[in-house]
Parts: structure tokens; sequence; C-alpha cells
């Protein structure tokens, strides 16, 4: 039984984090179109912003607010700079755009930073809840991804400006003839989920060692997430986020910790068929 | 009334048969270049390619534009955008490998294998991920290549796993300029197939899928039975530009054909080159493959940021492709597609 319990806590614990970078790209995709194929390395950026701050003696909490606005900033000039040109193309086209501007960020990386791995070690040890032992690193991870996924869903709610981001993605034309500022809402979007998945980063960075190509092996399984949860669904990517995240630790525990990711490939093929528009999708995006 | 019509109709007539006419031309012009590019390539190793490195960079160069080719025949004539070809190039890469290496198969017997297996696999590849649209099937088809190659990656009693195996040491020491002819038919194949699928009236059906897939449907098209077979023609070819590729690089494992990357370059290759053309997929795989081994010779450490610098600056000036935006350009003859 306790076994039980921290397989789940374990599962639940990646799958928060698949749901902060998977939410952010159904956000982006929900608001204007885009496959984010660079967000990786908002990931990876941010893993990195926290090694480097936390080797200069800094708190590893208190690191994330620096690795948050850091990716806020980069996402929007990312956005103005390669997306905003090319948003009437099909999304193929910022699809492969974004794919070439991950591979210049991540050699950029390899080039100053060098390719090998990074440990953040500060969390050691474990607390016991309920029998079940959860080490304290993913206890931080849970205890700052779900109340970010909260933050996210009161600002798209209550807040002026989610509610404009809402109506954005519900019909972008109709939206800015009722006087919505849609590209300062496209910005937003961009950055609030560059930052979500710079804060993914610093927490992945808690618990795995994290080199340059961190973000890109975090973002096939991001995209996967994201599909299964519904594309443009943020709910569904928290909902989907934690059904892969525990499917895997189940997986990973009672089968072969090699079949870990397999499983979310049969789950995401399964889901497309009985649902062809993910878990939460509505509209057949064609 | 009566008359004006018959002149109209005369009128236009004529200018069918000069379109017809023109056409005509264009495709003799067409099939006269296509012509000289196979001569061309066919004498290369006699007169230019000097060593063993330069046989087998040509070799691979073929390869790519083959498999850009093939993947062009299912994403750029019906719009459904694979990601999922490294499956299939990797498939007909382990079917050689493990054909060869394990079952004693004669490679003569093992690269036809890898065309007819992964063509199989293909149908049911397609049969499964087709019924989904758009960028659903997109990830869909990443899905199922990440899951064969965890298969793949899993089943170590047979494949090695992660670590790969080499080929009999017989097949190493065939003159490279063997493989290179059969990637040179392999070559003209795909390019006929492809050339051929486009002028027929299944690529006109596959074209209007991609076009409006509902307006197909609704004119009595079988889009699905379209869109399955030319994603099983389309794996075929890859299949055995797989197997090749086993070959010539003499040892397998799921790192060098398994990865999404292989998915990615292919795609990359065929939309920078133009796609639902014929040479764009050419143009594409040569250009790219060309850049990036130049790129990996002279400055390793800079190939992936120059690669994903010509991705950026050709998606923002040239978002049909080099072929696609010169076709679409004044200057192009109109009626003259390559």
């Amino acid at each position: 039984m306790s076994d039980l319990i921290q397989i789940l806590l374990a599962g639940i614990t990646i799958g928060v984090v698949y749901a902060l970078v998977a939410g952010g790209l159904n956000l982006i995709f929900g608001v204007f179109d885009v496959l984010n194929a660079a967000h990786g390395e908002f990931i990876m950026l941010g893993a990195f912003t926290t090694y480097q701050l936390w080797s200069e003696g800094l708190h590893p909490l208190l690191t994330l607010p620096i690795s948050a606005v850091a990716m806020f900033l980069l996402g929007i000039v990312v956005q103005l700079v390669f997306v905003e040109p090319v948003l009437k193309s099909s999304t193929i086209i910022s699809f492969i755009l974004l794919f070439g501007l991950g591979a210049v960020i991540r050699s950029l990386t390899l080039l100053i930073a060098g390719a090998n791995d990074r440990v953040v070690f500060h969390y050691q040890g474990s607390v016991e809840i309920f029998g079940a032992f959860i080490s304290k690193g993913r206890l931080t991870v849970l205890a700052v991804a779900v109340p970010l996924l909260v933050a996210t869903h009161v600002y798209l709610k209550y807040s002026r400006l989610g509610v404009a981001t809402k109506a954005t993605a519900e019909h972008a034309d109709i939206a800015e003839a009722c006087g919505i500022n849609v590209r300062l809402v496209r910005l937003l979007t961009m950055g609030i989920a560059a930052a979500l998945a710079g804060v993914a980063g610093s927490l992945i960075a808690f618990l795995f060692p994290v080199n340059a190509q961190t973000g890109f092996t975090f973002i096939i399984i991001a995209f996967v997430v994201a599909v299964v949860g519904g594309l443009g669904n943020f709910y569904g990517s928290i909902l989907a986020g934690i059904l892969i995240g525990v499917a895997q630790a189940l997986v990973g525990f009672y089968i072969d910790s090699e079949l870990s990711l397999g499983v979310s490939y049969l789950a995401l093929v399964v889901v497309l068929l009985v649902r062809p528009t993910g878990l939460l999708g509505v509209k057949a995006v064609a | 009334m009566h008359m004006t019509s018959q002149t109209a109709r005369s009128r236009s007539k004529g200018a069918a048969a000069a379109y017809r006419n023109k056409t005509k031309t264009y495709r003799r012009v067409s099939i006269a270049l296509a012509a000289l590019t196979a001569v061309g390539f066919a004498a290369l190793p006699t007169f230019w390619l000097a060593n063993t490195y330069q046989v087998r960079v040509a070799t691979l160069v073929m390869m790519w534009m083959g498999l850009a080719t093939a993947w062009n025949i299912v994403s750029g004539f019906t719009g459904y955008i694979s990601f999922g070809h490294a499956a299939l190039f990797g498939s007909g890469a382990y079917v050689v490998g493990l054909g060869t290496a394990r079952y004693d198969l004669e490679l003569w017997v093992a690269l036809p294998l890898s065309f007819v297996l992964v063509g199989a696999l293909s149908f049911f590849f397609g049969l499964l991920t087709l019924r989904i649209k758009g960028h659903y099937f997109a990830i869909a088809t990443l899905g199922v290549a990440e899951a064969i190659r965890v298969l793949i990656n899993y089943a170590r009693s047979i494949t090695e796993g992660v670590v790969g195996f080499p080929l009999p040491i017989d097949l190493i020491l065939i003159d490279p300029k063997v493989p290179y002819y059969i990637m040179l038919g392999g070559l003209i194949a795909v390019v006929i197939t492809a050339a051929m699928i486009l002028s027929s009236d299944f690529g006109i059906r596959l074209l209007a899928i991609r076009e409006d897939e509902a307006g197909a449907e609704a004119l009595g098209i079988n889009t699905a039975r379209s869109k399955v077979i030319a994603f099983t023609i389309s794996g075929a070819f890859s299949g055995f530009f797989g197997g090749m590729f086993a070959w010539i690089l003499n040892f397998l494992s799921p790192e060098s054909v398994l990865t999404p990357f292989v998915s990615l370059q292919v795609a990359v290759m065929v939309i920078v080159g133009g796609m639902g053309t014929i040479v764009g997929p050419l143009a594409g795989g040569l250009g790219f493959y060309m850049l990036s081994e130049f790129a990996l010779v002279t400055a390793p450490r800079l190939n992936l940021l120059l690669l994903g610098s010509v991705l950026i600056v050709s998606m923002l000036f040239m978002r049909r492709g080099v072929f696609g935006t010169l076709m679409a350009s004044r200057f192009w003859p109109r009626g003259f597609r390559l």
C-alpha cells in the first residue's frame, strides 16, 4: 500500500511538471495556433538559470522567480522577432521556424556552457507521509507547481487580461473588434507560457541532472501530453500530465522502467483513436 | 447567343490545345532535365568522385533526396505532415541489419524485403493514424514512431538494444560504388513514382485532400483509401532507403536511424525545398545534406547552429520553400511544374 502511495506521489510530481510545460504549449496553441517547437529551450534555460544562481550561493527557491521573469522576457522577444512575422502562414511554417530557433539556442548553449551535466545538490533526504516516503525535492516540486497551476487558472478565469486571452482563443477577429488588443494578448500568452516552462525547468533541476539537451528530450513528451489533453486546452494538459505521469510511474515500477516512456505513446495513440481531438479538446483542428 | 457561345467554345478549345501543347513542351523539358541529372549521377563515380569518402557522401546525398521524395508523396501531396518516418526508415534499416547479421539472409534478399515489409508496416501505421486529422496526426505519428523506438530498444535479445550491432564483414568489403548505383536506382524509382502519381488521377485526389478534405469526400473521393495508399508507397520507399543506410553505415543502433531527428530532418528538407513539387525535395535533400556534411567537416561545433539559422531564414523569407516560392513568382513560366 505504501508502495502504491509512493509511486502515485512520484507520478503526480512528474505529472505536474509535464502540466506546466504542456499547459504553456496549449495556451500558445489555443490563442494563436502555433506549436512551439522551441518550448524545450525555455525549460533548459530555466534549469540553467537555477543551477547558475544556486552555484553562486542563492537558495534554490529564490532562483525560481528569477528564472520565471527571465523566460517571460525571452518569450516576449521570441514572439516579437520570430512568431509575429509568420502568424499568417500555416502552423508547419512556424513549427519549423521555431524548431530552427531551438536548434540555434541549444547549440549556442553547448558552445558557451559545454555538454556536461549539472546537478543542484540541495534537496536531500525524504519525508514520511502516511507511511510512504517522498523526497524533499519532489515535495518542493509539488509545493511550487500546484499553486502555479492554480494561479494560472485564476489569471485565466478572473483577471481582465485572462478573460481577454480566452476571448482571443475563442475568436480572435471578434475579440479584436470588441477592442481587445490581441497583439498584447499574444505577447503575454507567449511570455506566460515561457515563464511556466522556465519554472518547470528549474524544478526539473531539483530532481534530475540537467544539460543542454534536457529541454529537447522533455519537449516530445510535453507535446504528447498537450495532444492527449486536447490541443489548445490548458486544463486538458493538467489532466493528461497527471494521468501520463502516474501511468509512467506505475509501468516503471511494476513492469519495466525502460517501458515507462512507451506507455505515454501508447496512451497517445489510444486516446486519439477514441477521441480524435484529445481528452478535453472540442474543435477538430484541420 | 448561339453563335457567341460557339465562338467562345472554339476559342476555349484553341486555348486548351495551346495549353496542352505548352504543358507537353514543359513535360519534355522536365523529362530531359531528369534524364540529364540521372546520367550525371551515373557518370559521377567514373569521372569525378576520387575516393571512398566522396562516393559515400554522394550515396548518402541520393538517399536523403530519395527519402525526402518519399516523404513528399504523403505529406507534400496530401498535407498530412508525418513526423513518424524515422520509424519506417529505421524499420527498413533493422530489416536489413537483423536479416543479414542474425538470420543469415543474403543482402539481395534483405533489401527488397525491407521495401515489402516496411510497406506492410506502413499500411497498418497509416490505417491506424490517418483517421486522425491535422496537427493531431503529426503528433500521433511522432508518438507511434517513438513507441517503435522504445520497443526496438527494449527487445534487447534480438536487437542488442541501445548498444547496436555491426553488419556482416563481407558486406563492408563490397566496393562502395555498388551501393552507389543501387541507391541511384532507388532514387530514380521513387522520383518516377512521385512524378507519375502527381500527373495521375490518384495524384489529383491526393491534392484534393490537401486543399479541402471534406470537399473531396463530398465529391465521392474515398479519402481514407487514397491517404493509406499514399502512406504505404511512401513508407515502402522509406524502408528501402533505411535498408540501404544500414548497409552503408555497417553498424546499426536505434540512435542512428530511429530518433525523431530523422523525421524532422526529412520534413525540413522538403519544406525548405518546396512541398508538393518534384524538384523541391530533391533540391532540399541535396542542399541540406551537403550543408550539414560541409558544416560537420569544417566546423563540427557549429553544425547545429548553421542548420538552425538556415531554417529560421528560409521560413522567414521563403515560406513555400525555395522551389515553391520560385514557381509561384511571376518569372516562372505558368503551367511549368517541376
